[in-house]
């Protein structure tokens, strides 16, 4: 043995022998420095264990609340507290299936494409045609550049590879030939991170993430916590609150829920608005919500959180409306004295519309929130996350404590919802005076949201303007320019345009294609009139009126997004996906898809379509009101109709019908007898239910023939307002218990020969 | 001749009854004559040939007058549910041929058949198998409940319809 080795071997010995504990030391050493030399994601990941409505996360930031209140902003609840030293109950019932949905409309399935959904995540798309996987794509990351798109989906594949508890960690993703089933956890093992921008075009890619890449969605599902509290005042506060002049303070009791689909919402909205709008125009700070969700440097950049919170009791108040359905009906109080007041609204946030309710993945209550005598009811449905939970119907007993003083105490629940402002500021056209959507920074006016991408040539091609700025009356020989013969051309066409006798004619629609509301605009023709004969220079005259006349069109132009401020659809008509028509201007697909596309689809330039955000589910129906009047289109529905009528699609105009949905919808109208309704339709279709239905041979010869799943009268020609079948099936359904409402109890039913003895023999028996 | 007062009395007094019994009854023809017949009121629809006399059955049965499946019909139904093949606009796709399709409409609770090609009866007995497969007897496939309806192609087909499976013949 050599020198070297022999004294290294005597030193170990008498290191070993003298100092035992460091060889613990050494041996702990070796067997955890790997752990070290580990990413942290990667020491996260574990094996996918969903957990749907679990681990959600509460941040106060994102909090939007949401005030129920009498229509005028008064105190929802009134109650007596008679004693100093004894406390008042008051019930107070929720029905959580319906909270997500109400606050969670359903834009993100549509805005994003439908990539939570499993069937979209295992599909085939190699046989796709380029129309159908442009449909696949859906529209983001149809629209999107892949330097826009993969920062995202690595950044939702890391998320979801190192949150193993998200609802969606087990979910199954297959590779383009709908083959090799994985989960993201199963992918990102096999492939390692996802790099596609040094990656893509290599063997690895192509064999590796690349197969999978094009399902691999922009977001990903967060859960988010919501609170409902109670604000309170005594009476001879009230009015100062309502008066914005005082914030009232809350009870003790806050009840936690737990809204699913939130953050996906709000970040695909961010970033189409990122996509569609110019930089200057784009949201506040909104748009990186992926990105940022887990970078402590730009979290505070993600919207404020909403100022002056008081204030926002609504204004021609929808969702008080659509609440009232949520929590059951006025609470039970004890020991009550109810009131009712009748102040003016105050309140200047705009909310969504109603139409917009429907069926949306929810959480039932969470676990440590019933006390007392508390209850719930358990319903059992596809949109329940956590199913094993039973406690989605639920009774609270709030009390007022009895160290609180006697009195007349005013109660507003309020709902603090996440998220949702961020959407509605990635989403609504912006004006300055409307603070507290979104921004801490008030809203910048024209500043659109997404819904302006539906009509990017307004924005880009504002036609009107470059008329008026490049034809100058006042040269020599004006009508050498072409901008000035066009105005003069385009002021001759508008003026043929009367919408009361045909909407449709190419006047009308050019007037519309320009975003300007349709009306009765004749100033163009009035003025030339007015000139008289004998003029000196008639055509530089003409000029003048035709500019005048389309100077006051282009003032009256609508931007995109923008509508009437307090008209009924003003929110409805902001809001990208809660538009039933896109107002004045063209809806998306026609701007967006290529014209083969749009005859494929059946896509025209016409109201409603494939504009309106379908809910990916039979909805609850909207509030019992007179549902609204849409025009028909050519659409088939997937050819799930014949169209063999005069006015082709009046029943089905957004494809939305489905027998669930009428039922929901005829329960909501009339609670007890919804099933009679269904039966009536259902044997009226000839055992089947029939949106679109006409018979032209109606019992009644001047009824315009037999209409819809009623079969009742075409518009105008029936025996009462009610009387009229030729609509959207809502309002079908609707006219029908409208109708069988006001018979006399001998007539009850008998409208239809489905009722008669012979069916089912119901005719006059209320 | 000597009338007494005796006679006028008596003779003219059965007179004038007599009178006044015949014009009661006349009047009473009358009026019964008058009033209107009672006649059953005409509804304003006409429903398709294909829709068969119900002789008042409902369709639909509410919810709260169902008879209540026996438990392993209840498992077997609540098994079919789960397993669905998909959801459209709220109603679960079930199984679907194309011949006929199965679904699930979960506000009325009820299971809908729609044929979609004749003949009719065949593919009625067809869809009915499916429920039988999985071991439901024939009363209780009309209990779950299934209930047919009809989506031919052929506008004039005009052939009566029985939306009720088979296990429902006597049940009213």
């Amino acid at each position: 043995m050599s020198l070297l080795p022999r004294r290294l071997l005597q030193s170990a010995k008498s290191f070993i022998v003298n100092r035992p504990s460091s060889i613990v030391f050494v041996l702990v050493f070796l067997f955890t420095i790997h752990y070290s030399l580990l990413t942290s994601a990667v020491k996260a990941a574990e094996q996918p264990n969903p957990q749907p409505c679990q681990n959600a996360k509460f941040d106060e930031d994102k909090l939007t609340d949401n005030w129920l209140t009498q229509d005028d902003g008064a105190p929802y609840i009134t109650v007596t507290k008679p004693f100093d030293d004894q406390p008042v109950l008051f019930s107070f019932d929720v029905d959580f299936s319906k909270l997500s949905a109400l606050f969670g409309p359903a834009n993100s399935n549509y805005l994003e494409g439908n990539f939570q959904n499993k069937d979209h995540k295992a599909a085939n798309i190699s046989q796709l045609n380029a129309v159908n996987i442009s449909k696949f794509h859906g529209v983001t990351q149809k629209a999107a550049p892949k330097a826009m798109l993969d920062p995202l989906k690595v950044e939702t594949v890391e998320y979801i590879y190192g949150k193993n508890t998200l609802a969606e960690s087990a979910d199954i993703y297959t590779d383009f030939n709908g083959r090799n089933s994985k989960t993201i956890y199963d992918l990102r093992n096999t492939f390692g991170k996802p790099d596609p921008e040094t990656q893509r075009g290599t063997d690895e890619w192509e064999n590796g993430w690349g197969k999978y890449w094009d399902k691999i969605p922009t977001t990903y599902s967060e859960f988010y916590e919501g609170r409902i509290i109670f604000k309170y005042a005594l009476e001879a506060d009230f009015q100062r609150i309502i008066n914005g002049e005082n914030c009232p303070p809350q009870l003790p009791r806050e009840i936690t829920f737990v809204m699913p689909e939130f953050f996906r919402t709000t970040a695909v909205t961010g970033q189409l608005n990122q996509i569609i709008v110019p930089n200057a125009a784009q949201s506040d700070h909104s748009n990186d919500l992926v990105l940022a969700q887990n970078n402590p440097a730009t979290r505070l950049g993600v919207l404020g959180k909403i100022i002056s919170i008081c204030s926002k009791f609504l204004k021609e108040n929808p969702i008080s409306n659509a609440l009232e359905k949520v929590i059951g009906g006025l609470p039970k109080i004890f020991n009550p004295i109810s009131n009712v007041y009748a102040e003016e609204p105050q309140g200047c946030i705009k909310i969504l519309g109603p139409g917009k309710e429907g069926q949306d993945p929810y959480c039932a209550l969470p676990a440590g929130q019933l006390q007392g005598n508390d209850d719930c009811v358990n319903q059992i449905d596809e949109f329940k996350q956590d199913t094993a939970n039973e406690n989605v119907v639920c009774t609270f007993y709030i009390e007022i404590p009895a160290s609180f003083p006697a009195g007349t105490y005013g109660i507003w629940p309020v709902f603090r919802i996440p998220l949702i402002s961020e959407t509605w500021n990635n989403a609504l056209f912006s004006d300055d005076a409307e603070p507290g959507i979104g921004s801490s920074n008030f809203q910048v006016t024209n500043r659109p949201g997404v819904y302006s991408w539906s009509t990017p040539r307004v924005i880009f091609e504002n036609k009107l303007e470059r008329l008026l700025s490049s034809c100058d009356p006042n040269v020599t020989d004006p009508l050498n320019d072409p901008s000035c013969t066009e105005l003069i051309n385009l002021a001759n066409r508008l003026i043929n345009c009367n919408p009361e006798e045909d909407p449709n004619s190419s006047s009308c629609l050019e007037l519309d294609g320009l975003g300007i509301p349709l009306g009765e605009y004749d100033g163009f023709k009035n003025c030339v009139e007015q000139l008289g004969g004998g003029l000196q220079n008639w055509e530089r005259q003409i000029l003048g009126c035709a500019y005048t006349y389309i100077k006051t069109l282009s003032d009256l132009k609508k931007e995109p997004g923008e509508s009437d401020q307090n008209s009924s659809n003003d929110a409805r008509e902001r809001f990208v996906g809660g538009v039933k028509c896109a107002g004045p201007h063209q809806n998306k697909n026609v701007n967006f898809l290529p014209k083969a596309a749009q005859e494929e689809f059946g896509i025209t330039n016409e109201c409603p379509l494939t504009a309106v955000s379908q809910l990916p589910n039979a909805g609850s129906g909207p509030p019992v009101g007179s549902p609204g009047d849409f025009p028909p289109t050519n659409d088939n529905c997937d050819g799930t109709y014949a169209l063999d009528n005069p006015k082709r699609n009046f029943g089905d105009p957004f494809c939305d019908f489905s027998p669930e949905a009428l039922a929901q919808y005829l329960q909501s109208l009339d609670p007890q007898k919804w099933e009679t309704y269904y039966d009536i339709a259902f044997i009226e279709g000839g055992f089947a239910f029939r949106p679109n239905d006409y018979n032209p041979n109606s019992s009644n010869p001047n009824a315009g023939g037999a209409w819809g799943l009623y079969q009742m009268a075409q518009t105008g020609r029936g025996n009462t307002q009610y009387d009229q079948g030729d609509v959207y099936w809502q309002k079908q359904a609707y006219n029908a218990v409208q109708y069988n409402n006001q018979l006399p109890n001998n007539l009850k039913w008998c409208y239809w020969e489905a009722a008669s003895p012979r069916y089912l023999d119901i005719c006059g028996r209320p | 001749m000597i009338i007494s007062l005796n006679t006028i009395k008596t003779k003219y007094l059965k007179i004038g009854i007599l009178l006044l019994i015949f014009s009661g009854i006349m009047a009473a023809i009358i009026i019964i004559k008058s009033k209107p017949q009672f006649s059953p009121v005409q509804p304003k629809t006409n429903l398709p040939q294909v829709v068969e006399d119900l002789n008042g059955k409902q369709i639909l049965t509410p919810k709260n007058q169902r008879n209540k499946l026996p438990d392993t019909a209840e498992n077997i139904k609540q098994e079919m549910i789960k397993n669905n093949n998909g959801e459209n606009k709220g109603v679960l796709i079930l199984y679907n041929t194309p011949s006929y399709k199965i679904e699930y409409i979960p506000t009325p609770d009820i299971f809908l058949v729609t044929i979609l090609k004749t003949p009719i009866d065949q593919n009625k007995l067809a869809a009915e198998d499916w429920f039988k497969e999985f071991g439901l007897a024939e009363n209780e496939i009309c209990n779950l409940p299934v209930r047919f309806s009809l989506a031919i192609d052929a506008p004039d087909y005009s052939e009566q319809f029985d939306p009720f499976p088979t296990g429902c013949v006597n049940n009213p």
